[in-house]
């Protein structure tokens, strides 16, 4: 995997933010949605630097879409999301990660990391199902 | 259809009562069906396979002998000796298996209790522990002789019906009556495939409206595609103008029932009474129905 905002191994890198997204720059809007987002944009909030990943195979995921968009972010050494709104399969996947949710509704994904940087984002609570039925 | 073994005394004759379509009638037509089976002298089983909103039991006051619940494997992860390599997550066709942080983490609701995740896991980390996701209840029925209850019910906020459902099947399999009469869920999803495979005649009930007609020739698909056995009972005939018998004869199935759009049916079944014992008259229609089950109807000979 590359890691454009990594500095070094495991547990002394920077924060990274994770921020779902409607496109693949930062100066796309965040997609409200977590884990059928099109894409999630994992951001270094000092830099910017950026690695961008398609979200194509957990949107059309009939079942566990929070949970693989959550995976994919942990796996990416996220320590906070910036999203809309999480599932509660979602909440709970980011919980047990150790990765707070924030809400960037409203925002592209440059205000958003700006937004976070200055403590002006709130904290997401975990949120109805999309589906109703698994 | 061989129906020969049937009638000599082995296993039960097996009776689904089953719709595409919600609200056709399903509980009319078992409830009333497995009375008037047990009124004739035959062992009768009825089977609410409806786990998510049982009601067979507001119409028979049933006195509950057992009450067992039912668990489904789920699979837990020791985090302490699990490696986080993933191939757990690569082998879970459901998703329900992922890597966060130093550890796999199993999400329940998805897990269906396969056990493959236990296998390729090389550290055996991965284990499975029982999790309770319903009971079965079952016992005799006051004042009817001859006829028991068994009931399933899924716990609240959960999704595992279909275990649930194979344990309702053997529960009334072993209380070794003549005939079990399946109280279908609705729909042709997974519950109702797991309350209807392999019986022995799949009854379909229908009424005439537009919703009625599209959901029976779903049911009719399922049923082919399970190999059953098929026919139709037709209530609230009289309500609707969609072309049931049309449908029937383009697949073959034959109406072995008419009931009809009666207001008396709607108040009886209201009060949580039955057709069979309040209008007689109506309830004819289904010792008519129970001569299509060539077992039923020999061994309902034999033992008058």
């Amino acid at each position: 995997m590359s890691s454009p905002g990594g500095t070094g191994p495991r547990g002394t890198r920077s924060a990274r933010v994770a921020v779902s997204a409607l496109g693949a720059s930062l100066d796309d809007r965040v997609d409200e949605r977590f884990g059928r987002a099109a894409f999630l944009l994992v951001v270094d909030p000092e830099t910017l630097a950026m690695e961008s990943v398609d979200n194509t195979a957990n949107r059309d995921a009939l079942q566990g879409a929070g949970l693989g968009a959550a995976e994919t972010v942990s796996a990416r050494g996220a320590t906070a999301v910036i999203t809309g709104h999480l599932g509660p399969k979602a909440f709970q996947a980011l919980r047990v990660a150790g990765i707070d949710g924030f809400d960037g509704t409203g925002k592209t994904v440059r205000q958003a990391i700006a937004a976070l940087n200055d403590g002006r984002l709130e904290p997401l609570a975990e949120g109805e199902s999309h589906t109703g039925l698994t | 259809m061989i129906h020969a073994d049937k009638a000599g005394g082995g296993a039960p004759y097996v009776l689904a009562i089953a719709s595409g379509k919600g609200g056709t009638g399903k509980t009319l037509v078992a409830t009333n069906a497995a009375v008037l089976a047990a009124a004739t002298g035959l062992r009768v089983v009825l089977a609410d396979c409806d786990v998510e909103a049982p009601n067979d039991h507001l119409f028979l006051r049933c006195v509950t002998e057992s009450a067992s619940p039912v668990a489904v494997p789920v699979a837990e992860v020791d985090p302490s000796a699990c490696s986080a390599c993933g191939r757990c997550r690569d082998v879970c066709a459901y998703g329900a298996v992922r890597i966060l942080g130093a550890s796999a983490i199993v999400f329940d609701e998805l897990c269906k209790g396969c056990g493959l995740c236990v296998d390729v896991c090389p550290e055996h980390a991965v284990l499975e522990a029982p999790r309770r996701v319903g009971e079965v209840v079952s016992g005799p029925v006051e004042g009817r002789p001859g006829l028991s209850l068994v009931t399933g019910r899924l716990d609240v906020g959960q999704v595992k019906s279909p275990s649930i459902i194979r344990s309702v099947r053997a529960a009334a399999a072993a209380l070794a009556g003549d005939l079990v009469v399946l109280d279908a869920p609705p729909g042709v999803a997974c519950s109702a495939v797991a309350a209807v495979r392999g019986s022995d005649l799949l009854l379909l009930v229908t009424e005439p409206t537009v919703f009625g007609l599209h959901d029976l020739e779903l049911s009719l698909r399922l049923g082919r595609d399970l190999d059953l056995p098929m026919a139709v009972v037709l209530n609230r005939e009289g309500t609707g103008e969609a072309d049931i018998e049309g449908l029937c004869r383009s697949w073959g199935v034959p109406i072995v029932a008419r009931i009809p759009f009666d207001r008396r049916i709607a108040q009886v079944y209201a009060r949580g009474d039955l057709v069979a014992d309040e209008l007689p008259e109506l309830a004819q229609v289904l010792p008519e129905l129970l001569e299509v089950l060539p077992g039923i109807s020999r061994r309902g000979v034999m033992s008058l």
